[in-house]
């Protein structure tokens, strides 16, 4: 970790206001995307980042540096993220997997199809939020699947099935997505020809 | 592909991402912020007045101001007795002691007001009621002192004075 880091958090642990907002400012865009990510709307985002700010300097004093302090930020953010959402179950969907139309052909062809983030994220969006959590976390978050487990309260083996029932379900849905395009395509050609 | 490999170019397309966050969130979570050390000053504050407010309750003498307190009763060697022979004093003393209604009370109107039961029991001096001053004896040899024990109104201690501030 750089010095001057060092030096921001021991002033934010010693209360000092200014190194706080620097702290802040140093942090915020990084952490308002991982809370975009955890979120259904940035409403909700803005609320999460809000509330993990405060956590974060009620509880810095508690930081150790050998560890990563973006890390930590991280998951407290994640943490409020899912306190956040388990309070307001009403954000809940999710499109059904029997709804999402694929062949055996397309989820061989899934892991090699080549997507977009945008692609991406409206795959994640229409993905139930057990699973969403779940891949977040560990594929794109970095959690093992014990601090998955630990911040979810679930079982290890949980968060492992999970894991594999998501990437199945994104594959499935990116799948489908590129047999539209590709079809789109096609009649597009034959439309120009 | 690897599933570990479909991570990383999962992984890759958020790598490194920041947004901006709305202006207002900045303002609000120090206002939290000022908000939570208020409370937490008054909540400090509570529990030192109710630590305090108990330890009054517990032991109500501890609280009281030091001149309030009974003074603790101060043995004083009297010049007088360490130049007086020891089997001169030692009869004096005791006659003292053995004759109480003699006795003149070091401070009458506090005394007073006690139980009479009580003040037969307090530490009596024989004479006027006045302070001694040890000090002026310090200064002088120990003929010097005799002749002025002999000569200046006798004074009769008894073993133990009490001396208030």
């Amino acid at each position: 970790m750089e010095q001057e880091l060092i030096d921001l958090i021991e002033a934010c642990k010693r209360d000092d206001r200014k190194a706080q907002h620097r702290l802040y400012d140093r942090f915020s865009p990084f952490l308002f995307s991982v809370a975009v990510r955890y979120t259904s709307s940035r409403d909700d985002a803005e609320d999460v980042l809000q509330d993990a700010w405060v956590k974060v300097f009620r509880h810095i004093g508690s930081f150790s540096r050998h560890h990563s302090f973006e890390g930590w930020l991280r998951r407290i953010v994640v943490n409020t993220a899912i306190t956040h959402y388990r309070r307001n179950t009403k954000h809940s969907y999710h499109v059904d997997v029997a709804e999402v139309q694929v062949t055996p052909a397309d989820l061989e062809a899934a892991r090699e199809v080549d997507f977009t983030r945008e692609e991406l994220d409206r795959a994640l969006a229409v993905m139930p939020t057990g699973y969403g959590q779940v891949f977040r976390m560990y594929v794109i978050d970095g959690f093992r699947h014990q601090e998955i487990a630990d911040l979810l309260g679930v079982d290890v083996n949980t968060s492992k099935s999970q894991l594999s029932r998501a990437r199945g379900y994104l594959q499935r849905v990116l799948a489908s997505m590129s047999r539209i395009a590709s079809k789109s395509e096609d009649h597009g050609v034959e439309r120009v020809g | 592909m690897e599933w570990n490999a479909w991570d990383d170019q999962v992984r890759g397309l958020y790598a490194g991402e920041q947004l901006a966050p709305p202006a207002g969130v900045e303002a609000a979570v120090f206002r939290r912020l000022d908000r939570w050390r208020w409370m937490r000053r008054l909540a400090a504050g509570c529990a030192v007045g109710a630590v305090a407010l108990g330890g009054y309750v517990a032991f109500p003498a501890a609280e009281e101001p030091v001149s309030k307190r009974p003074a603790a009763p101060v043995l004083l060697v009297s010049p007088a007795a360490e130049i007086a022979e020891p089997a001169a004093v030692q009869p004096q003393v005791n006659a003292e002691v053995a004759r109480p209604e003699v006795a003149v009370q070091k401070n009458p109107v506090k005394q007073a007001a006690s139980d009479p039961e009580t003040a037969e029991v307090q530490p009596v001096a024989v004479g006027a009621a006045r302070r001694i001053e040890p000090s002026r004896m310090h200064g002088l040899d120990r003929e010097e002192r005799l002749r002025r024990s002999d000569t200046e109104e006798r004074w009769v201690l008894p073993a133990s004075i009490e001396v208030k501030d």
